[in-house]
């Protein structure tokens, strides 16, 4: 039976998903289309979709493990957002040349502006050549019923396709509003199971991906554009096989008081509820309007266009995205309809407007004013005056007041950080002891956004800083370090700030590839054990039975596999200087940062620190016990501080008596699942690990760099 | 040419985080023996060592409770905020 509930549109999402059953899931956190797989790993872990939730660590690993598992037959889903979708860039295209049907939500956010994590078009538009059907939807419930067709559409042998179902992030992934959530069995007779009869990796029917010979490539391209062309038709049936089912009508484009109108509003996503206020609006007032929404952008449905637009006089075309470097600075689908319009006799005046950039609001009266704004212009072939934007360059002040008693600090106060966060003692306090020559990169976490501020972009943070990309911590400071000495700045300290998700996970290639080559900058990890930047998702250096959204509480009782040692792997790589450190011991961790300083100042090779931050949020304990935590896993001995100088490994710090391990467990929610056999396991882990210390693992190695041979 | 870079350096800039507090640390002077403990681990830095004690920067301190906790001496209580009528 149908049930009805007011929820959001990832919650929407991830229901469309079970629904259809996908076999595997494989994802990766990223604002704002988290949601969705948080949803789907606790649905699994409830027992309400049987599927293997894989918790990648990164999306290009995301798209790879869903081509691996899509060419092995399964149904597959994944969800993802702006960087993470430039992330997965080369797998996407791989997708449509293999001809597998995986489905992928998107909750669209701006692509690197340098950084947004509001919602446009750019993070899809980006991809829109890449073999992939794109669908957008205007609301949460239609959400939902794409993601059912989406496969229906994408695993028709005429089509096998790769779909996009795009959201407007944030104003459909994190709005509220009612949705008909329908019933398994109706779901399961729309939808039945998967069967791929063109590509299976399988011993019991062997087949195999080859490098095509030449002349075949254009014979794939071609093949893929003609399953495009036959998804317009597919698109449409299957839309309307739905309505049959489930009451609710699809198709490539939705038409709104638009038969025969004179003028014409051309929108996409969520945008059109409040445009069609707008043509409600116009009319009452007499203008003959209509409104066409786009729903199906791959493929472009230009008949259906040609058709709509045969007769009338004006055009307006709203996008929320722009495509550099076209003559008339248009968007995307001002780019499309006016090509899909040139086979016309005679064509309608088109005006683009670039309108709700980065999650800006257009409202009832912009679209008003655009609506008429485009009738009044006169017919013409010409684009250089048919572009306009809306809300550049305004933005609004926040009230930033300079603090005397703060004159000497590099970290100021009133970082955005939650009250109690252990990152922000870690980071205070290293950069006060590195001072103020020091330029520093960090890509998005907890660090990154909260030392911003609001608009107009006030640093918080006395010290020179960009951020770059989730993967690319130890790249750009490579590269800075790089650029500075080139400039003839050997001085300077360049430092790389990420989180554990950024450095075990998905920063890790980059981080192990500067250490080896001896890149003089100082790596620094705060450790919080989980993605917190996005809402507490499982990272590599997650500890074993701590829930976190995407390790629930559920059939199994959190995170079943154990953390990454990323120091003891980091030693390994035989830099100069490697180092683990915890906020309840400041001395210490100052000592270790100036050590780190004096190592790259020297220009010996990479110093890599590991800071221990607990994180009152993910790890469910009151704010105030942040020390207390991290002081518990020292003296508990879990958390073992050392350094390793040139190979040589030592002990900072050997507790008298270590506490039992439960003192640490019991303060915080995240490890409420752990059984106490599990305990007494991991006690003695603790214990084992402590009879083969100090550490004797990491042979000393010659210091190439200030000794003779 | 306009882009999101922001010149500075002489000083920090602060947006006031003081509002975010449910608990106000309240200090007993008496008990306090400027061991220093709570400057050092208030996280966002905003507990001052002066030479009549400790001076607490309610403009900014998010009321976290990791001074309290921290404190050898017992010489910090929160207590709950008081509405503003």
């Amino acid at each position: 039976m149908t049930k009805e509930d007011v929820i959001s549109g990832n919650l929407a999402a991830a229901h469309g998903a079970r629904l259809s059953r996908p076999e595997v899931i494989a994802a990766y956190p990223i604002t704002p289309s988290t949601g969705i797989v948080e949803y789907l790993a606790d649905f699994i872990e409830k027992g309400r979709l049987t599927a293997d939730y894989i918790p990648v660590e990164s999306e290009h690993s995301a798209m790879g493990a869903c081509i691996g598992a899509s060419m092995s037959g399964a149904r597959v889903f994944t969800a993802t957002a702006s960087q993470g979708l430039a992330y997965m860039h080369e797998f996407v295209y791989h997708a449509h040349g293999y001809h597998l049907p995986i489905v992928m939500a998107i909750a669209n956010r701006t692509l690197s502006t340098p950084w947004a994590t509001t919602c446009d078009h750019s993070d899809t538009m980006a991809e829109n050549t890449s073999g992939w059907i794109q669908l957008y939807a205007e609301n949460a419930q239609e959400v939902l019923d794409t993601i059912i067709q989406a496969y229906k559409v994408a695993e028709d042998t005429k089509v096998l396709l790769p779909t996009m179902v795009c959201m407007d992030g944030f104003l459909i992934s994190h709005t509220a509003e009612r949705v008909k959530i329908p019933d398994a069995e109706t779901v399961d007779r729309f939808l039945p199971p998967y069967d791929p009869k063109h590509f299976i990796l399988d011993p019991d029917n062997r087949m195999s991906a080859l490098v095509p010979p030449r002349p075949w490539v254009a014979a794939f391209e071609h093949q893929t554009d003609d399953c495009m062309n036959n998804a317009k038709s597919l698109i449409k049936e299957v839309g309307s096989e739905f309505d049959k089912v489930f009451g609710r009508s699809y198709g490539l484009t939705e038409c709104y008081r638009a038969d025969d109108a004179e003028n014409l509003l051309i929108t996409m996503g969520s945008m059109t509820g409040t445009a069609k206020v707008a043509i409600d609006e116009l009319r009452a007032d007499g203008m003959d309007v209509g409104l066409i929404r786009i729903r199906s952008f791959r493929p472009f449905p230009n008949e259906e266009l040609m058709e709509h637009c045969r007769n009338t006089k004006a055009v307006a075309v709203v996008d929320r995205d722009v495509i550099h470097g076209i003559g008339g600075r248009g968007g995307a689908i001002f780019t499309e309809l006016k090509s899909s319009l040139y086979a016309l006799d005679r064509r309608p005046s088109i005006t683009n407007f670039i309108a709700g950039l980065a999650g800006r609001e257009i409202p009832v009266t912009d679209f008003k004013s655009m609506m008429k704004k485009a009738a009044s212009k006169k017919p013409t072939t010409g684009t250089d005056d048919a572009v306009e934007w809306l809300d550049a360059f305004q933005v609004a002040p926040l009230n930033l007041t300079p603090r005397e008693k703060y004159a000497e600090r590099i970290v100021g106060p009133g970082i955005r950080a939650c009250a109690g966060c252990g990152m922000l003692l870690a980071v205070r306090h290293a950069f006060q002891t590195l001072g103020t020559d020091t330029v520093f990169t960090f890509v998005p976490g907890c660090a990154a956004v909260t030392m911003q501020s609001a608009l107009p972009l006030q640093p918080l943070v006395k010290l020179p800083f960009a951020e770059v990309v989730f993967a690319g911590t130890a790249s750009a400071a490579t590269g800075i370090r790089a650029g500075l000495k080139a400039k003839g700045k050997h001085h300077v300290k360049v430092v790389g700030l990420a989180g554990d998700g950024g450095t075990v996970d998905i920063g890790f290639q980059a981080l192990s590839a500067a250490a080896e080559r001896g890149e003089s900058i100082i790596y620094f990890c705060y450790e919080n054990e989980a993605y917190m930047n996005t809402g507490i998702q499982k990272s590599g250096s997650t500890p074993f039975g701590a829930w976190t959204t995407t390790t629930p509480f559920g059939a199994r009782k959190g995170r079943r596999t154990y953390k990454k040692d990323l120091p003891a792997l980091m030693a390994m790589h035989k830099i100069p200087y490697v180092a683990t450190a915890s906020i309840a011991y400041i001395p210490d961790l100052t000592r270790k940062v100036q050590k780190a300083a004096k190592v790259v100042s020297e220009d010996r090779g990479l110093a890599y620190l590991h800071v221990h931050a607990p994180c009152p949020t993910g790890w469910r304990f009151p704010t105030s016990k942040t020390v207390k935590i991290a002081r518990l896993a020292v003296e508990t001995g879990l958390w073992v501080l050392y350094e390793v100088e040139d190979g040589v490994a030592k002990l900072s710090l050997k507790p008298k008596k270590r506490r039992p391990l439960t003192e640490y467990l019991k303060l915080q929610g995240r490890f409420k699942g752990l059984t106490d056999a599990e305990i007494q396991a991991l006690q003695k882990e603790v214990d084992a690990k402590w009879k083969s210390l100090p550490l004797t693992s990491f042979p000393p190695f010659r210091d190439f760099f200030t000794s003779e041979l | 040419m306009k882009l999101p870079l922001v010149p500075h350096g002489v000083t920090v800039q602060c947006a006031e985080t003081g509002s975010w507090r449910t608990f106000k640390p309240l200090q007993k002077k008496e008990l306090c023996t400027k061991c220093g403990l709570c400057v050092t681990f208030c996280p966002d830095g905003v507990i001052h060592m002066t030479k009549q004690g400790i001076e607490i920067d309610y403009q900014f301190c998010k009321g976290c409770g990791v001074c309290a906790e921290e404190c050898p001496a017992k010489a910090i209580e929160m207590e709950l905020e008081q509405v503003e009528e």
